[in-house]
């Protein structure tokens, strides 16, 4: 795989391609499957930097997302000089700047969001009693990147570009995730340092949702007085008044 | 009139597509519906959640203030549902607060009350499966079969004696069981005393929160105007309403916004997403009840459904701030 395919799979993933330029990546990627695993790496690195990973984490996912970050230098470094020499263009310079400032980005910014999004996955787990068999059944039914592509490439829906901002409390700013590395502000403490005043809060939040869901929606007599058994068994804890008071 | 011929032109093209069976099964939960609506009954049922079961006791009346239902948690710190027509409140003894809000979206699968029967027909299939017994009662087992992975599908149990809904199963695609409701006991019986409907928890120095907002009128205010649209729902879903309520514990008013297929149905909450907001960006889950939060611009945008979790995701991802482009 050359560096520049691999830079295409990186802006293609932050949807930064035209369609034309896309369309010549998928094809290449389509005929290669060592390519089609390195993409794969790549939305994985990308989703932990999202915080957009799955519910339910097996214990090992941290380790491999470590591992894919570990396993990708090529994209870290990339050899621009020869190519850089021959565009004349401000407007290429900037975007292999900005390509640059991706990579740099991923490797750095990936080491705390991984640590973010397991922690926040933590706080999402309610309970964990059949975990791993919900989470296998909802992975398998969620589209794999290939799927993804496929999509892509019919133009009709492009790569999700959603900007997300970060769950991190000291990260104010929104952080983008095609924002130049300056940008951001990388040196915030790791998240986990307040990961318990955000898992009461995200648990009074969710269950605040929960709870107007069920009262307000009933979606049919089939589900009997089941919107209100989930009201009952929904996990309160007794900090529910001592924060609503708080904040007021 | 056109309700009328269009179950007529349903009922038909059932028939003619796979037997008469499937007239037959919406035929029974008509009949169930009439029962829930016409039946006072109270009876003790388990509910089995993430592979927990936990037990209630229910108080259903009809009576001429209308229609009063009470679920009483008979497992740890005391809690409590009661409905009396619209308005649902839940008692909460851990918590120290009572959380009163109306039903706003109803949605029922009545046959003589739905006019959408080709939408339910584009995304499940009903049929009939034979008969049980449940709670000592001879039942009629009907399916109801989701066409794809984005909703959940059911199992009804109904008692064949009064139609009385006995048992109900909700599952996956893969046939896997989400979440289940059984009665262990039931009795119907000709009136309910009203002191069965008076909850058992003392509130008075709770907490209290209304959902209303406090100008009133103003909680089923159409959002129109602010532009919130949803763009690539999951096949079947469109937008059913929109308002602005009040949420305990948010000190500005949430915009609400319901997605249904006509059966399953899924919330969006959108709040204000302030620098010193403090929130949370991906999946979540509790039991069949799944939950996707993500930030658009300066909002959060909290998905929250009985339905699979690509489906809340999905619809997380779709909803956008802008000038509505498309008719809803």
């Amino acid at each position: 795989m050359t560096n520049k395919i691999q830079e295409q799979c990186s802006c293609l993933i932050d949807g930064e391609l035209k369609e034309s330029e896309c369309c010549v990546v998928l094809d290449e990627i389509s005929d290669n499957p060592e390519l089609k695993q390195d993409l794969h790496r790549y939305y994985l690195i990308r989703d932990a930097i999202r915080t957009n990973l799955p519910g339910v984490i097996n214990t090992n996912f941290s380790q491999s997302v470590m591992d894919a970050l570990e396993s990708e230098p090529t994209i870290l470094a990339p050899t621009f000089n020869t190519d850089t020499a021959k565009e004349s263009s401000l407007e290429s310079s900037a975007r292999k700047d900005n390509i640059l400032s991706h990579a740099r980005f991923y490797k750095r910014a990936a080491s705390f969001a991984i640590a973010a999004s397991v922690a926040t996955i933590a706080v999402f787990t309610f309970s964990s009693t059949n975990t791993v068999e919900q989470a296998t059944s909802e992975l398998a039914q969620m589209p794999d990147s290939s799927e993804f592509i496929r999509l892509s490439k019919s133009k009709s829906v492009a790569p999700k570009t959603m900007d997300m901002r970060s769950p991190e409390p000291h990260l104010t700013e929104n952080v983008l995730v095609s924002q130049p590395l300056s940008s951001i502000p990388l040196t915030a403490k790791s998240p986990i340092s307040n990961n318990d005043h955000q898992i009461s809060n995200y648990d009074h939040q969710i269950q605040r949702y929960i709870i107007n869901h069920n009262q307000q929606i009933s979606s049919s007599r089939l589900q009997s007085v089941m919107p209100y058994a989930r009201i009952v068994v929904t996990k309160t804890n007794k900090q529910i008044q001592v924060q609503d008071q708080a904040q007021q | 009139m056109i309700r009328y011929i269009c179950i007529s032109l349903f009922s038909i093209a059932c028939a003619s597509a796979s037997g008469s069976e499937p007239v037959s099964a919406l035929q029974y939960l008509n009949k169930m519906a009439s029962a829930i609506q016409t039946l006072n009954y109270h009876g003790t049922v388990v509910y089995l959640q993430n592979e927990q079961i936990e037990s209630m006791k229910i108080v259903h009346k009809i009576g001429a203030q209308g229609e009063t239902e009470r679920v009483i948690y008979l497992s740890g710190e005391a809690r409590e549902v009661i409905r009396t027509n619209d308005v649902v409140t839940c008692y909460f003894s851990d918590s120290q607060s009572v959380l009163v809000d109306k039903q706003r979206f109803k949605n029922y699968l009545i046959p003589s009350q739905i006019e959408n029967y080709d939408d339910f027909a584009l995304n499940y299939v009903f049929l009939l499966d034979g008969e049980d017994r449940v709670a000592g009662k001879k039942a009629q087992v009907v399916v109801i079969n989701p066409k794809d992975r984005y909703r959940y599908g059911y199992k009804l149990w109904l008692d064949k004696s009064n139609w009385l809904l006995l048992k109900s199963e909700m599952r996956n695609a893969h046939g896997k069981i989400m979440e289940q409701l059984m009665f262990i006991d039931v009795h119907v019986v000709e009136s309910i005393p009203e002191n069965m409907l008076k909850p058992d928890i003392a509130s008075e120095k709770f907490t209290w929160f209304n959902g209303e907002l406090a100008n009133g009128d103003e909680t089923h205010r159409k959002m129109d105007g602010l532009g919130w649209h949803a763009n690539n729902l999951p096949s079947g879903y469109s937008i059913k309403d929109h308002y602005s309520q009040a949420i305990p514990g948010s000190n500005t008013p949430v915009e609400h916004m319901v997605i249904s297929d006509g059966l399953a149905t899924v919330s969006v909450y959108i709040e204000p997403f302030s620098a010193e907001s403090q929130t949370f960006v991906g999946a979540s889950n509790m039991g069949a009840t799944n939950i996707f939060g993500s930030i658009l611009d300066d909002y959060h945008v909290t998905v929250v459904g009985v339905v699979p979790q690509p489906t809340v995701q999905i619809i997380a991802n779709s909803i956008r701030h802008g000038k509505v482009a498309e008719n809803h």
